[in-house]
């Protein structure tokens, strides 16, 4: 049996698509319940008009991760250990077959703990939406060139057994992952990436995670700079505190590596943008040298080959390298949350 | 999540350029040294995978 638990805040604008997307999945859920957090708009009302439940948590203020622990702990006791759930995102559009090839993926596999999507980035957003959907493009290759191999299984949507989401639970009572909620949630109210923090206890607890190529989904971009920046201010600095929560462990070593290379990529380029700047304000001026225009080539077939997925068109403007306005913004928001972090800013 | 450690090194290193700052051998190694490493995994993200359509 598959439960659907979708957490909705104020998300009537999407709320109808993404329930019709499950009712057109191959493999159908038994039941779809939306988590109603807080809501002040129309999203319980269009809902119930869908066909969905609708269970509303009461005085939650722990968001997305208190709405999913007050749905999972009504959830979780009477469900068969086989039984599965799938957590998506309200503003996220399974494709019709996400369902059907996540249980396959999910029953293949007894130590596979979560199964996840690979998403594309929906319409909108003008010049930001559309650099976000190359840069999901790109992540969608990645992962495909891995074989589903991924670092997070995101929020987007992903597929768990209730015995898996019970070991956590009781991971967490016992001391072996860090507390959570304190009443064994499964979600960590705590942090400020709790999909990248539950990703990380199934791999402590030597589960294995998976974001396979066939399983698809659609979800939004962030329609302007200032969202982005929010955003991605949020997943940066959760993935640094989910790195300090767990501590130097053999399931956190390349996350830490990828943290440790992300800071000397800010602290590159502030100094070669910082040396540029000064050569040009004094005079000295620049010299184009052979060697590094040749590395500078590869760098813009690195960025034409991996937008493949959307096109020619696409390749053929990323040879102008001006996502790198992504790139700069991306480094800013890097650093921004190193700063924040070391300052302890809240 | 979706992090690319390439793309720093490629800011970096696009303009095909070194400024002359007077700055020692040492920064200027570091410098090469990262976008270097990031050249690797620039190649590697290129390079088709066994299997791989």
């Amino acid at each position: 049996m598959i439960t659907v638990l979708i957490p909705a805040h104020n998300e009537a604008a999407g709320i109808s698509q993404t329930l019709k997307s499950l009712k057109d999945q191959t493999f159908l859920p038994a039941r779809v319940i939306v988590v109603a957090d807080n809501c002040t708009d129309a999203t319980e009302r269009i809902a119930l008009a869908e066909g969905a439940e609708v269970i509303a948590t009461l005085g939650n203020t722990d968001k997305k991760a208190g709405a999913l622990n007050f749905a999972l702990s009504a959830l979780l006791p009477g469900a068969a250990p086989e039984d599965m759930i799938l957590i998506q995102d309200a503003d996220s559009q399974l494709s019709p077959d996400f369902i059907e090839r996540a249980v396959g993926h999910l029953q293949a596999d007894s130590r596979l703990g979560a199964v996840g999507g690979v998403f594309r980035g929906a319409h909108g957003g003008g010049f930001v939406g559309h650099l976000q959907r190359n840069e999901y493009a790109r992540y969608a290759r990645d992962v495909k060139r891995l074989k589903g191999k991924c670092l997070v299984v995101t929020g987007t949507a992903a597929l768990f057994r209730a015995r898996t989401l019970r070991d956590v639970v009781a991971a967490r009572l016992d001391g072996t992952l860090p507390p959570g909620n304190g009443r064994g949630g499964v979600y960590d109210t705590s942090v400020l990436t709790e999909d990248n923090e539950l990703s990380f206890a199934l791999l402590t607890l030597h589960y294995r995670i998976k974001s396979p190529a066939d399983c698809t989904l659609v979800t939004e971009v962030m329609p302007t700079w200032r969202e982005l920046w929010a955003q991605r201010l949020r997943w940066k600095r959760g993935a640094m505190e989910n790195c300090v929560q767990y501590g130097w462990t053999r399931v956190t070593r390349p996350y830490w590596g990828r943290q440790a290379l992300s800071v000397v990529g800010v602290l590159v380029t502030l100094a070669y943008f910082g040396t540029v700047a000064f050569a040009l304000g004094t005079g000295a001026g620049l010299h184009i040298q052979p060697f590094w225009l040749a590395v500078t080539g590869v760098f813009v077939i690195e960025r034409v080959v991996t937008v493949r997925l959307r096109g020619w068109k696409y390749m053929l403007a990323a040879a102008t390298m001006y996502e790198l306005v992504i790139d700069l913004f991306l480094q800013a928001v890097h650093a921004k949350a190193y700063a924040d972090a070391a300052l302890n800013n809240k | 999540m979706y992090d690319n450690p390439a793309a720093p090194a490629a800011a970096g290193a696009g303009s095909g350029t070194l400024a002359m700052t007077g700055a020692g051998d040492l920064f200027w190694i570091g410098l090469a040294a990262f976008a270097l490493l990031a050249l690797g995994l620039a190649i590697k993200r290129i390079v088709p995978v066994r299997g791989g359509k």
